[in-house]
């Protein structure tokens, strides 16, 4: 587990100057109103040069699916998400491990991301995958990954995010899989950086209802919606700047709900799922 | 983009991550990773998949699944399916064979359509 970080310095809650904070080794960076916003979005060093207060959230990776192309799998789960507002960060460089998407071929959930900052360990679990829909099988859809399935090991002090479920496959007329659980936010102890942080449950994949109804269930979306008996996937968590992020797969139908952003489950309409990040705002 | 997959001692997968294609693992001095990719490896890997470091045709490894269902067993070509005894149906998988496994029985079952709506 790469959580060796290595901090630069550990002195004081910095940033209370009028030195602003300043991040370095993002893939993107931009500005909206008063804040700046810096993107992470693969594994590797997150370094503060300038250490104060941010909000920050960290996204899982999308759940996958059996198959993207057939419209009889479920949608994947969207990946967990941890919000921080008012977090103190220190100068520091900090590991951060970006979960993957799901494969899009194969029954897989999405990754965890996780870094080690503002002396809190941060965990957003993966989305469960989308149920396979074929002849002879309707499998149901997977939990997200979470502390209380054992997909996530924590060290405190912590916040955990669980991702949100599969939805379940269809077998034609015969059988329809059911909904991947979405998974708890847990938490343990306070870490030095102190902040408000979200504590909500994912939601879980849609299942069940009428066989007949020929098209794989939606995957849940991280903020809590949960999926139902219908294809759409659902809406993942709205963060500060006005995006969603972890937001559910669709089942396939032709309502061609697609959600875009981090973390999205994969679906038969939005195709691929997505990876994780780490985006972090504050003040310019 | 590549994406890796983290193993533990027992060769067990505990999570995939994403990397940019020059800070791979080995270039941030993380050990324990394995690239996966649809084309790599027989299989991709996801959390919960075991990783066999030598494997025949697979110089550099390959990941296969957990068991999709209750009882089956993996195969020499690391391949799960049916116990011996419990060969596939003739025509399972394609209409119009309604043979499907049931995990609570762990056994061979023919399903009926459901009510129409």
């Amino acid at each position: 587990m790469p959580f060796g970080s290595s901090k630069a310095a550990l002195m004081g809650a910095a940033g209370g100057g009028s030195t602003p904070v300043e991040f370095s080794g993002y893939d993107a960076i931009s500005t909206s109103g008063d804040y700046t916003y810096v993107t992470y979005a693969s594994s590797g060093t997150v370094t503060c040069v300038n250490g104060g207060e941010i909000d920050l959230i960290l996204i899982g990776g999308g759940g996958g699916c059996a198959s993207y192309s057939g419209s009889n799998v479920g949608g994947g789960g969207g990946g967990a998400v941890v919000a921080g507002a008012g977090v103190e960060v220190e100068d520091g460089t900090f590991s951060l491990t970006v979960g993957a998407k799901g494969n899009n071929t194969s029954a897989v959930n999405g990754g965890n991301s996780s870094i080690y900052i503002a002396g809190w360990y941060l965990y957003a679990g993966g989305g469960g995958y989308g149920g396979q829909g074929t002849w002879g099988w309707a499998q149901a859809g997977a939990a997200g990954n979470s502390v209380a399935n054992g997909n996530i090991t924590p060290t405190s002090p912590y916040v955990a995010a669980g991702g949100a479920g599969g939805g379940g496959g269809i077998w034609y007329q015969y059988q329809t899989g059911s909904g991947g659980p979405g998974q708890a936010t847990a938490t343990s102890g306070t870490g030095s950086g102190g902040g408000t942080w979200t504590s909500h449950t994912s939601g879980s994949g849609g299942g069940g209802g009428s066989a007949y109804n020929n098209y794989g269930r939606g995957g849940g979306g991280s903020g809590g919606a949960d999926g139902d008996t219908g294809s759409d996937g659902k809406e993942g968590y709205n963060w500060l700047n006005g995006s969603s992020y972890g937001s559910g797969g669709d089942g396939g139908n032709g309502d061609n709900v697609a959600w875009t952003g981090y973390g999205r489950g994969s679906g038969y309409h939005n195709k691929s799922s997505q990876d994780g990040a780490l985006i972090i705002r504050y003040l310019t | 983009m590549r994406t890796f997959a983290e193993v533990d001692e027992n060769n067990i997968v505990i999570n995939i991550a994403t990397f940019e294609d020059n800070q791979t693992p080995v270039d941030l001095g993380w050990s324990g990773w394995y690239e996966t990719a649809d084309n790599i490896r027989k299989n991709p890997a996801g959390i919960g998949s075991t990783f066999v470091p030598e494997a025949d045709g697979y110089p550099m490894g390959l990941f296969y699944p957990p068991s999709p269902h209750n009882s089956w067993g993996l195969d020499a070509n690391y391949e799960w399916g049916p116990p011996a005894d419990k060969p596939y149906p003739d025509g399972y998988g394609e209409p119009p064979s309604t043979w499907y496994w049931d995990d609570n029985a762990e056994d061979w079952a023919e399903a009926t359509p459901a009510e129409s709506e």
